[in-house]
């Protein structure tokens, strides 16, 4: 904290946008819509910012980020699809191939079982923490992670990848 | 399939933000989170004051002893209608997209503040009454399988039994449970709370947190409360039968 940024607002958010726009980006799929998720979730805390204890405020507005985003996704269908790379390859063979096809993957699950995946297995949460931000139980988590993977690995291009050993 | 090879896979393909976060997009963008608070329309004005109407709690009953125990189920001195301290609501409505918002509802804001009083009040007195050893049951009801905790507070020390076993408990001590309150009275879209009137302790709470969602509304219901310790912990009794809802 400094006297220009009284409440470390500016520094936390230098500090973890690159982390919160990442997350983001797994659970929305286009960086327009992760940018818009990350500032409404930070808009959200904005008005308590002082009151959350400094440690706390990662795993708080992960939480706020989390809420929006299965809420906006239970609330309405969104129609329009943008994509960057039409994920239409069969065959794996570079990282922007190897990108299209996780993405169009975790595009295929659910609001609930994606917001896990990335919290478990990108963010690197343990299963207690990915419950709390998520506002469910631990045995929650371990069901839904347990679905999520089974779902994945059924996914054409992306099962062969997730063997032990692929390259 | 390896949870690692996934991690790995995650972390490897996901891309640098070609974006960045713009602390002037997310002030902007504040008070339009704060609006949702503050401005009514006056069809929902009217249907907030319907759910006032109706707010009585209920709480289930217990031992009806009233021979100086600190149990929840003593019956009611002669004479009173009710014993729990009027509930109060607080309903903050969204606003539909496209509309132009009219002027701050003054009957919601002051219902808003009411309830924040009520809550401050309510504590102020569970804190005056310094119990920190105590026993307590509460239900959770949500679209969620039910869940019943029991928790003996005593110091630092906090023993949870859940039903069914091993479950999270969402509070662990009555003081939690006042966080959780104020907390949803800054978020939620109606948060209608009930306490005690001589204990000040929670009673029930009933939150929706988003008003136009479904199925996000859940509650928590103090079964029963057992001070273990002589603070003088002594409740208002069982609280009357549910009012039929006003017409």
């Amino acid at each position: 904290m400094t006297a220009d940024d009284p409440d470390g607002l500016s520094e936390f958010v230098t500090t973890q946008q690159r982390g919160l726009l990442r997350s983001a980006w797994l659970l929305t799929g286009n960086w327009a819509s992760a940018e818009d998720l990350v500032q409404n979730a930070l808009a959200r805390v904005w008005p308590r910012w002082s009151a959350i204890a400094p440690p706390a405020r990662l795993s708080y507005v992960r939480r706020t980020m989390m809420s929006l985003f299965l809420n906006e996704k239970r609330r309405r269908w969104s129609g329009e699809v943008p994509f960057e790379v039409v994920p239409d390859s069969a065959v794996v063979a570079d990282p922007a191939d190897l990108r299209a096809s996780v993405r169009s993957a975790l595009d295929a699950l659910p609001p609930r079982q994606r917001a896990v995946v990335v919290l478990r297995y990108f963010v690197d949460l343990t299963e207690a923490d990915t419950a709390a931000a998520l506002d469910c139980s631990v045995g929650t988590v371990k069901s839904t992670a347990s679905a999520a993977l089974a779902r994945l690995r059924t996914m054409p291009g992306l099962a062969e990848l997730l063997v032990e050993g692929a390259a | 399939m390896s949870e690692e090879r996934l991690r790995e896979l995650l972390r490897s393909t996901t891309p640098e933000p070609p974006v960045s976060v713009s602390l002037d997009a997310v002030r902007a963008r504040v008070p339009a989170a704060k609006a949702r608070r503050r401005w009514v329309l006056p069809t929902m004005a009217a249907a907030a004051v319907a759910v006032v109407a109706t707010g009585v709690f209920a709480i289930a009953g217990t031992s009806g002893s009233d021979s100086g125990g600190n149990d929840l189920g003593a019956p009611p001195p002669p004479g009173r209608t009710g014993n729990a301290a009027p509930s109060s609501t607080s309903t903050r409505p969204t606003p539909s997209t496209g509309q132009t918002l009219p002027a701050a509802n003054p009957t919601v804001l002051a219902r808003q503040a009411a309830a924040e009083r009520d809550l401050a009040a309510a504590r102020a007195r569970w804190a005056r009454l310094g119990t920190t050893s105590y026993t307590w049951t509460y239900e959770q009801s949500c679209y969620c399988p039910p869940l019943t905790v029991h928790a003996v507070v005593g110091g630092h020390i906090t023993q949870i039994t859940t039903e069914p076993a091993k479950q999270k408990a969402p509070f662990t001590t009555m003081d939690s449970l006042f966080d959780w309150i104020g907390e949803q009275l800054q978020t939620a879209d109606s948060v209608k709370a009930a306490y005690d009137e001589k204990t000040g302790a929670v009673r029930s709470v009933q939150v929706d947190k988003q008003k136009n969602a479904a199925d996000d509304e859940i509650g928590y219901k103090v079964l029963d409360m057992t001070a273990a310790d002589r603070s003088g912990y002594r409740d208002s009794g069982p609280p009357p039968p549910a009012s039929a809802p006003a017409s």
